[in-house]
């Protein structure tokens, strides 16, 4: 049976169910629903939570708890983001699978706490030091914030890697029914040959550690890392493709501002204009192929993002020139209506 | 006379505060006064254009413009409607803490001719997902307030996939919790199927939520 849920709480629940026994929080809005359901609700399954005393505190505890192999779960919204880079980065050189939960707000700076998408390149370029990516998931409805959130941890199991949930500061505060997540197959396997667990009768400690001062085991380790990458880019790509051929225009948008997209597709199907939304799901690995691959009925490709353009770029790495592509934004909070963005298309075609 | 409206979060305090302004904007003026220290999107201050238009103030805080931030007060000017028995509705931040706020008001409500203190019920949120959490989030209220509670409000829901049986499902619930079920909201076209079912006081319909845009 569904259920209402606010979409902070429901991605705090789908880590429970994902076997997530370890939170290290701290407040932020809009993220703290999740911090608080993790308070209320951790204890009761025998997990771990911690208010740390900052974000930098939070990660690195994150950072500790991954080396154990439990699955462990840090959150928080932009600026705190933006403090966890070292930890990830860190994560990353030490091959250690954590969620990372991003619920964004306008910035930059403290910026403000309306929702805001200024983060894509944070979340897919980094901010952390050295040669590393980290899948990042970006949900555009409750339920799928959900699934994502339980598929994240699975991710980061099998490819020993960080993974981050992208959802913009709309979707961790608005409320929607949803099914719960069905997790009777879950397979909680913490014991993991790599983890920091003590000698557990391997005859040897583990060590998780990214440091490494040898130039030829760090290249190599380097480059088996980016051998994963390849694997992760070939199976994990996650697209919502409705662009069908005879579209005369593709719409691209990721997580909630892909729904007021759909609604702008309405209007100008109204006036007799076709249009299809190509919306990304995972923001790395990029779905390069679905623009790679567009329908020789599109002339031209209109990017909608809350910011001033930052997923436009991955966009036009994918058109590689053979379609104009147009972005619209707003930013600092502001969120584009259905009628501006079927504005825009209508001024470019 | 005053209007307090207290509910967990999601129940549809907001939903359900700017209905009840609508609705009683129609026999006088009336003041709504957003009071939610709890969340920071979906508030009563973002109707406010919409509010105005039908006769209604929307008291607020002092930060002016879209910042989605608190300055967490009751003001004079709001208090001095209370006392003078003047027409407004409190809409309160949700659970036991959205309730702290309401201590800086009691004098003037106390002093007030006449309050109705109402609890805002959804059977489909977690937290109130039955009878008895219903009873148990109620005592919570009465623990963390000095006035009783005078009646409660059916708002069983399922933002845009609600159906008459959600709407029931809530009411048997209220029903049982022992207070005035004063009011419920619905939809008009499920209020259309299921009018003679409904057994508050008063019934609140409504075509479009209020509180949302088509696409959320």
């Amino acid at each position: 049976m569904k259920i209402l849920m606010k979409g902070n709480e429901a991605i705090a629940a789908a880590a429970i169910a994902a076997g997530c026994r370890a939170f290290f929080g701290y407040p932020i809005t809009p993220q703290n629903e999740i911090v608080e359901y993790m308070v209320t609700k951790m204890p009761a399954v025998g997990g771990v939570f911690v208010q740390a005393e900052s974000e930098v505190a939070a990660v690195n505890m994150a950072y500790g708890a991954a080396a154990t192999g439990v699955r462990t779960m840090t959150s928080s919204s932009s600026p705190g983001i933006a403090l966890k880079q070292e930890g990830i980065s860190y994560m990353a050189g030490a091959d250690l699978p954590c969620v990372i939960v991003s619920v964004s707000r306008a910035g930059p700076g403290l910026g403000g706490i309306l929702p805001a998408q200024g983060d894509y390149f944070q979340a897919t370029r980094g901010g952390g030091n050295g040669d590393y990516y980290l899948p990042v998931y970006a949900p555009f409805s409750i339920q799928e914030a959900m699934d994502l959130v339980y598929k994240a941890f699975n991710v980061a199991d099998l490819y020993r890697t960080p993974v981050m949930v992208l959802a913009d500061g709309m979707l961790g505060q608005m409320m929607e029914p949803v099914l719960p997540i069905n997790n009777e197959e879950l397979i909680m396997n913490n014991e993991k040959c790599w983890a920091a667990n003590g000698d557990s009768g391997r005859g040897r400690r583990n060590i998780a550690n990214s440091l490494s001062l040898k130039a030829e085991a760090l290249e190599e380790m380097n480059l088996r890392r980016f051998a994963t990458y390849e694997i992760i880019r070939a199976k994990e790509i996650m697209v919502d493709n409705r662009v069908t051929d005879g579209d005369e225009v593709a719409l691209v948008a990721y997580g909630t501002p892909a729904r007021i997209v759909l609604n702008s597709i309405e209007i100008l199907k109204s006036k007799g204009i076709k249009a299809g939304l190509v919306r990304p799901i995972t923001l790395w690995p990029f779905p390069y192929e679905s623009f790679q691959n567009l329908p020789a009925s599109v002339k031209n490709v209109v990017v909608c993002e809350l910011s001033m353009g930052q997923m436009v770029e991955d966009v036009r790495l994918g058109v590689a020139g053979k379609i104009p592509v147009h972005f619209y934004g707003r930013t600092g909070g502001m969120i584009f209506e259905p009628e501006e963005i079927a504005e825009k298309v209508i001024e470019v075609i | 006379m005053t209007h307090i409206i207290t509910g967990y979060f999601g129940s549809g305090k907001t939903e359900f505060s700017v209905n009840l302004a609508l609705a009683l904007a129609k026999q006088g003026a009336i003041s709504i006064a957003d009071l939610d220290v709890i969340n920071p999107y979906f508030r009563s201050r973002e109707a406010a254009t919409r509010l105005a238009s039908r006769g209604i103030t929307l008291m607020s805080d002092h930060l002016q413009g879209n910042t989605g931030q608190d300055l967490p007060a009751a003001s004079f000017a709001f208090l001095s409607k209370v006392r003078a028995g003047e027409n407004v509705i409190i809409d309160l931040g949700g659970g036991h803490i959205g309730l702290r706020l309401l201590a800086s008001c009691y004098d003037a409500i106390l002093s007030a001719p006449a309050y109705e203190f109402l609890c805002v019920l959804n059977l489909f949120r977690p937290e109130t997902a039955s009878a008895a959490k219903m009873a148990e989030y109620l005592r919570s209220i009465n623990m963390q307030t000095q006035i009783p509670l005078t009646g409660l409000v059916n708002n069983g829901h399922m933002l845009h996939e609600t159906t008459a049986e959600h709407v029931l499902a809530s009411q048997e619930a209220i029903l049982s919790l022992g207070l005035p079920l004063r009011y419920t909201l619905v939809r008009e076209d499920i209020y259309a199927q299921i009018g003679n079912e409904i057994q508050s006081e008063e019934v609140l319909t409504f075509s479009k939520l209020q509180m949302r845009e088509d696409w959320q």
